[in-house]
């Protein structure tokens, strides 16, 4: 990317090892994509104008752009509608390479800070999304305090902290987990 | 053994004598044949003089000075085991083995300044080269570099598919801009991939350019021979592309494979075959049943000018003996009864069958009568 101007590609940087890993992740369908295009006009990622669109992750995977894929935000903004998945003449599962992507950059702690937020939400309260003070406008809304999830439910939170501590979490958590 | 270099095994004459196995048993094979002019007499001919792949030193902004740079011509040759390096991948320049090969689609063919037309093979050879040396060596790098990649027909978007799943790296939208050797002998490669919407460069040990699929030498002059001539591409022309696809305007003289336009082996070999009963079904019933409407020449009548002979398109006009003097003679067989002849004769010894003077004298008086 840095030689012979700003947007150049640079092909031999890329890496085979990349795609092996991609494919070990999930992305076990990635090589059969023809970048027929057929993702890219129903994606939402693409129609929010973001730079690096279903389509083109699939390529840039495939190719073995780690640092490009790795760098680029694009893939933390899918919404995971599985609309491509259900589309893809391939059967290439591009939402399976998208959270192939977001692990493979949670392993080099390659995400924007804001994952990290909802990470250790998801692991303390049960909940990605934990907009603070909300427990006075559910009251307001005649709602109980706290939802009947997780929050309400400090057994079934533990238990479910206990599975999290078992995972892979433990080992790439940026925050305690206790 | 002119070819690569290397001297002939001679298994056919003589057998691998260690392992107990002979030489040609039937006796089969002359081994000291040599060439020579044999002159037929035929009643059909079919022109199967193939292609010629185009020559890398057009494209100036591909190196072609660089021994690394090659045609897929030179490269087929590199990967069969009877090439010169014995089927053994080596780089020209150094011999040593490459580890990134990129592949150029397109060169030459769908090109204004040379050849308008797609070569139609060459995206499925690039693929097909690709595939077996992934094969071979599953580490190598391969970029394949093409506008669009085209893979009509049974069993060829499979072929893609499974190539690209064996990990070949597929660029669109990206015949190659430039290939420039770097002081270290590398050859950069500089393209844009339409997928990534991004100019890409590479940095490769080899690069085989998919030169275009041209006319053979000399197509034009054996054309004429046969009266057959060539399309606006410089390929020998069919009479009708779908009613007589291996038939030229010269009765007689069929045309098969790439020397009719480019085309892969299964396609060249259905048209050989029915180049191949067309023919039989003009020679073997012995006659030939051929049109009413022919010209004919009044041989009493001809002055021996010569006037018709050059102007028949067909090449049906003679000039033969006839009561010791020499006149114009029309073969039946090639005459295709254009007509040309009987108007140009200035001795009026030439009678187009069918439409005579008389008779057209005749068609116009009836329609002015009234
Ligand atoms: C690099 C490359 C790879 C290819 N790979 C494939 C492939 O994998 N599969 C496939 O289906 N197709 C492939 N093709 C296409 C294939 O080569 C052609 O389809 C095929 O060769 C056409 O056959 P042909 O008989 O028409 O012509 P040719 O194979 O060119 O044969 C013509 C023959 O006529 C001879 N000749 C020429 N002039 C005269 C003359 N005046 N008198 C007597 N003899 C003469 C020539 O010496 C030659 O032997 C490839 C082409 C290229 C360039
Ligand atoms: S729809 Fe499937 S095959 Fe087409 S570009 Fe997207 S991932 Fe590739
Ligand atoms: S799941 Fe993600 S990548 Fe797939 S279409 Fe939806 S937003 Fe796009
Ligand atoms: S067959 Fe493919 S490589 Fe050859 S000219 Fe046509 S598009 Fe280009
Ligand atoms: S009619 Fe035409 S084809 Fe026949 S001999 Fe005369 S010029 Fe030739």
């Amino acid at each position: 990317m840095e030689e012979g101007g700003v947007n150049v590609i640079d092909l031999t940087q890329a890496d085979e090892s990349f795609v092996k890993e991609l494919e070990a992740l999930g992305a076990d369908e990635l090589r059969e994509c023809i970048q027929c295009g057929k993702c890219g006009a129903t994606c939402p990622m693409a129609l929010a104008g973001l730079e690096f669109f279903i389509k083109r992750i699939v390529h840039a995977a495939n190719l073995g752009l780690r640092d490009i894929l790795l760098e680029d935000s694009s893939v933390w903004g899918c919404q995971s509608c599985n609309r491509c998945v259900e589309i893809c003449p391939m059967d290439v599962k591009p939402y399976e390479l998208i959270q192939a992507i977001r692990r493979a950059a949670m392993k080099v702690e390659s995400c924007p800070a804001n994952t990290y937020e909802g990470l250790r939400n998801l692991y303390r309260f049960g909940h990605a999304v934990y907009p603070k003070g909300y427990e006075e406008r559910r009251k307001k809304a005649g709602l109980p305090e706290k939802p009947p999830t997780a929050i309400s439910y400090d057994e079934l939170r533990k238990k479910y902290q206990e599975i999290l501590r078992n995972t892979i979490l433990e080992e790439i958590a940026p925050f305690p987990l206790d | 053994m002119d070819k690569t270099g290397k001297p002939a095994c001679q298994i056919c004459e003589k057998g691998i004598p260690p392992k107990g196995i002979q030489g040609c048993p039937a006796d089969a094979i002359k081994f000291d044949d040599k060439d020579e002019y044999i002159n037929l007499k035929v009643g059909a001919v079919i022109i199967a003089t193939g292609f010629k792949p185009m020559s890398k030193h057009y494209f100036k902004e591909y190196s072609p000075h660089s021994p690394d740079v090659i045609t897929s011509m030179e490269f087929e040759r590199i990967l069969s085991a009877t090439g010169p390096t014995g089927g053994e991948l080596k780089r020209p320049s150094d011999g040593t083995k490459p580890k990134t090969i990129a592949m150029v689609s397109c060169v030459g063919s769908r090109d204004e300044r040379y050849h308008p037309y797609c070569s139609k093979v060459c995206c499925m050879y690039m693929l097909k080269h690709a595939r077996i040396l992934k094969e071979k060596y599953p580490d190598i790098k391969l970029y394949l570099f093409f506008i669009d990649v085209r893979t009509a027909g049974k069993d060829f978007e499979e072929f893609y598919v499974y190539t690209r799943e064996l990990g070949v790296k597929v660029i669109k939208g990206g015949r190659v801009s430039s290939v420039d050797v770097k002081p270290n002998g590398k050859l950069r490669v500089r393209a844009f991939d339409s997928d990534l919407c991004a100019p890409v460069e590479l940095d490769a040990d080899m690069v085989v350019l998919a030169t275009a699929i041209e006319p053979p030498d000399g197509v034009e002059e054996l054309g004429s021979m046969f009266t057959a001539t060539c399309g606006r591409e410089g390929f020998l022309r069919e009479v009708h592309t779908k009613l007589y696809p291996v038939e030229t305007q010269a009765r007689g003289v069929f045309i098969a494979g790439c020397v009719q336009g480019p085309k892969d082996i299964p396609e060249s070999i259905a048209q050989a075959r029915a180049a191949a009963s067309a023919t039989a079904a003009l020679v073997i019933p012995g006659k030939i049943k051929f049109e009413a409407i022919i010209s004919e020449v009044d041989r009493d009548k001809c002055s021996s000018c010569g006037v018709c002979v050059p102007l028949c398109p067909y090449t049906a006009i003679r000039i033969v003996e006839y009561k010791g003097k020499e006149k114009a003679y029309i073969e039946p067989a090639l005459c295709a009864g254009c007509g040309v002849c009987a108007s140009a004769c200035p001795s009026k010894a030439i009678k187009f069958n069918g439409f005579t003077t008389e008779q057209i004298m005749a068609q116009i008086d009836a329609l002015t009568e009234a």
